[in-house]
């Protein structure tokens, strides 16, 4: 039995070494922008937009896990086997639409904190420019451990969305069954629900997301013999980003969804909530905004940086010194800042930016998809290691539901229906 | 010199016109000297591998005698495309550095050679063939993007049978386009190869590579160069190595060029050129010396050591040599000592030397043995193969002439 219990204590320190990539890329998926999306959502369709929610994380946890599997066993990032397999002009093009994307998606994280400020009641422009130097600072200063504690504190900002579903005293039962089992609230025929799902659904499988949790794996410095618990910290990574989605849109559902109040983003959101769940419920939904907003306006940007370190063979590294990764440091800084530059200008319209962004990464996500399937099941690149039997159907079954759900969108965006 | 961007694709024909497909790939080995061996063609049903024996020429296409035979990779054999282009470069700590953005080939003879890797943005606008583009866009912006490349002499050939593009040194001792590298590798072909690689450089980096080619090729450029333009590199090139030169030209062509050399390095040169009657290097040849191949260890070095030189007078500086008795490199015992057993010499060789000729007057010798803190030098002939050295010890009878 005290056998028992040390080898459990010794898996469980194994796996702390092993914390971070999984749990910190799923949550941060949980951005500003995916906010944003799931509150109008919830306040749409109530509990009912979270429907399917258990195939959507089991998804999520399959196609995290594949590049992380790719990652650990090559030790390569997703940008070094595009680079070394489909040569400079594929990749070029591939990071010119992500930079594009992602810079969309730091902006909208920027607004997202300027937000978050306004429901302080703080000086915004001053906050936000001293924000994102502070951020700056950090990333080009700190080590990657140091970074990765910041990371995870941010993560555990996120408990305020629990909090602040439980202050607004929902129907637990109902919201289950709503999402879990079967929805009675909506019209399970309006193709606009479906649309507004699957936009829920596309804030959480993104791009970004796909070629972070892989660089970040391997500035880790992970080895074949973290596989296992890697792939258990992927798959928790993508239960905890969906359970705080839940709550979000259960804090929405139960104040704005039941009295019929539309909203447009998370701000107007929070404020809604106020005169229903009170001063506490309110607060504890901005500070989560806030935490969202500084997760993705870091995570973000480094998913840019380090694709560009690895398709032009730069020195990439959290661990790197200033000098030795100017140029990795440079696009880190270089989107931040753009991104403070145009939210410093008040009449920006981020609603035409959101729905350009998520176009892009729905566009790129096939093409991300092919590639880690490809790689995946290629021998030459993963030795024994290589996807096969259930794994590959898997990973297959998931590729195709996202292309076809992108598919699905554009067709919609093209015939106006979201 | 070509890049392998430019030939990737191109067709291949035998000599009677008929196609036989598609340059795919080329095989080199992966060696100190990387001699390309064959190449991969692919048609619409296979891919053969052909021996270069068999190439009769590249141009706007690719032509093959129309006899040739398939064949199989050999031992030590890497692809360029599969093994080298578009590979993550890494220096000897491991820091990543850059990427393989394209290869330069090399002919010399009826060899081809691959002579280093493109590292520049340039390489990649040229893979995209966007280079006209991009030198527009960038001659707007009043910017000049000159070619960077690493040599072979840079790269680890062992390391890239393992699959990784390994440098000899830190990334921060790296000069992109090392001078004396260019200039061995520009060695191994023709005169007018030399002059079209030599205006791609700048005055100033292309005096560095001049200084560091061979004699002959050296005398052969100047000879070649009008008188002017001869005299403006001479103007960037130390003094000494400018006597060097001009000993092996004509008297009259070395008075035109002078006449045109800047005030300053005219009197440093005149001044000079008066030891050339002073005595030969010849006298003082000493054949004390020690000659080892790059590929040795230490541990080997420090036998070796033991076993020949016991009856040395003094023994100051080991000079590396390859395999047809040219100078490549040299290093100093305290160099030598400083180094695990277990190292190779090619990595910690002192590629920089400071060589003089039987016709450099002695008073230059002694001012080179100064000015670089040397107590030896080798003494080398035209084709850089090396014919003994000279040492301080016995040079100081003369070094006492001149001080009383």
């Amino acid at each position: 039995m005290k056998n028992f219990f040390n080898k459990l204590k010794w898996r469980f320190l194994f796996f702390l070494s092993v914390l971070g990539p999984g749990i910190i890329t799923a949550v941060a998926d949980n951005d500003a922008g995916g906010v944003a999306t799931y509150t109008v959502a919830a306040a749409m369709y109530g509990m009912a937009s979270q429907f399917l929610i258990i195939p959507e994380t089991l998804i999520l946890a399959v196609t995290q896990e594949i590049g992380a599997r790719i990652a650990i066993v090559t030790k390569k990032g997703l940008g070094d086997l595009i680079r070394e397999r489909y040569g400079v002009g594929l990749s070029l093009l591939i990071f010119v639409l992500y930079f594009i994307t992602n810079q969309g998606v730091v902006l909208q994280n920027v607004s997202g904190l300027k937000a978050a400020f306004q429901l302080f009641n703080l000086h915004w422009q001053l906050f936000l420019i001293l924000t994102c130097l502070l951020l700056i600072f950090f990333v080009t200063v700190f080590n990657y451990k140091k970074l990765q504690r910041l990371f995870l504190i941010m993560v555990i900002f996120y408990i305020s969305y629990i909090m602040s579903a439980v202050l607004v005293k929902p129907n637990w039962l109902e919201a289950v069954r709503e999402s879990f089992v079967w929805p009675t609230k909506v019209n399970l025929f309006d193709l606009t629900f479906w649309f507004s799902r699957i936009a829920v659904l596309g804030t959480t499988i993104t791009a970004w997301g796909q070629f972070f949790v892989h660089s970040y794996i391997i500035d880790k410095k992970l080895d074949v013999r973290h596989l296992k618990y890697e792939r258990f910290e992927v798959y928790l990574g993508a239960f905890l980003t969906n359970f705080f989605s839940w709550m979000m849109s259960v804090a929405v559902a139960y104040t704005l969804f039941i009295h019929g109040i539309k909203v447009n983003d998370g701000y107007t959101a929070a404020l809604a909530i106020k005169p229903f769940a009170g001063e506490m419920a309110f607060l504890f939904f901005a500070v989560g905004l806030f935490a969202a907003s500084i997760l993705g306006l870091t995570i973000v940007p480094l998913a840019t940086a380090y694709v560009f370190a690895e398709i032009f063979g730069y020195e990439g590294s959290l661990d790197a010194s200033f000098s030795k990764g100017k140029l990795f440091y440079g696009f880190f800084i270089i989107q931040i800042l753009i991104g403070l530059l145009v939210a410093l200008f008040p009449q920006t319209s981020l609603f035409k930016l959101t729905l350009y962004v998520d176009f892009l990464n729905g566009a790129m996500l096939p093409i991300i998809f092919y590639f880690l399937v490809k790689f995946a099941e290629d021998e030459k690149i993963m030795g024994k290691y290589v996807i096969s039997g259930f794994s590959r159907l898997l990973v297959r079954g998931s590729t195709i539901v996202i292309f076809l759900l992108v598919i699905l969108t554009f067709f919609g965006k093209i015939l106006g229906l979201t | 010199m070509i890049y392998f961007s430019q030939i990737l694709n191109k067709k291949v024909f035998t000599e009677d016109n008929v196609e036989v497909g598609r340059l795919d790939d080329l095989v080199f080995l992966a060696e100190t000297t990387p001699i390309i061996t064959k190449i991969l063609v692919k048609n619409e049903r296979r891919k053969i591998l052909i021996s270069l024996d068999f190439l009769i020429r590249i141009n706007q296409n690719i032509y093959v005698k129309k006899s040739y035979e398939e064949t199989n990779l050999s031992e030590n054999e890497l692809y360029i495309l599969r093994n080298l282009l578009d590979k993550q470069i890494i220096d000897i700590s491991g820091s990543k550095i850059v990427r393989v953005n394209d290869v330069v080939l090399q002919k010399e003879k009826n060899q081809w050679y691959v002579m280093g890797v493109d590292v520049g943005i340039l390489g990649i606008l040229r893979r995209l063939g966007l280079t006209s583009l991009g030198e527009k866009i960038l001659g707007i912006l009043k910017l000049r993007l000159t070619s960077e490349f690493l040599s072979w002499g840079e790269i680890q050939p062992l390391e890239l049978s393992r699959g990784e593009v390994k440098l000899k040194k830190e990334e921060k001792k790296l000069k992109k386009l090392r001078p004396e590298d260019l200039a061995d590798y520009l060695e191994q072909t023709s005169l007018g190869n030399i002059q079209k690689v030599l205006r791609l450089l700048d005055e100033k980096m292309a005096a560095k590579v001049i200084g560091d080619l061979n004699i002959n090729y050296q005398i052969g450029l100047f000879r070649r160069m009008p008188p002017k333009k001869a005299a403006s590199i001479l103007d960037l090139i130390d003094s000494d190595e400018v006597v060097d030169i001009l000993f092996f030209l004509s008297r009259k062509k070395r008075q035109e060029i002078i006449g045109f050399l800047s005030k300053e390095q005219q009197k440093k040169v005149n001044y000079l050129l008066n030891f050339h009657q002073t005595g030969k290097i010849g006298d003082f040849l000493s054949l004390e010396y020690l000659a080892v191949y790059s590929s040795k260890t230490v541990a080997d070095i420090k036998t070796l050591i033991k076993k020949e030189t016991a009856d040395f007078y003094s023994l100051n500086y080991v000079y590396v040599i390859n395999e047809i008795r040219q100078l490549i490199g040299v290093f100093s015992l305290h160099e030598l000592l400083l180094q695990d057993d277990t190292n190779f010499v090619y990595k910690f060789m002192n590629q920089n030397l400071i060589t003089v000729y039987l016709t450099t007057p002695i008073e230059i010798a002694l001012r080179k043995m100064i000015k670089y803190k040397l107590s030896a030098l080798p003494v080398i002939d035209k084709d850089k193969k090396i014919l003994g050295i000279i040492t301080i010890d016995d040079l100081s009878g003369k070094l006492y002439e001149k001080l009383f």
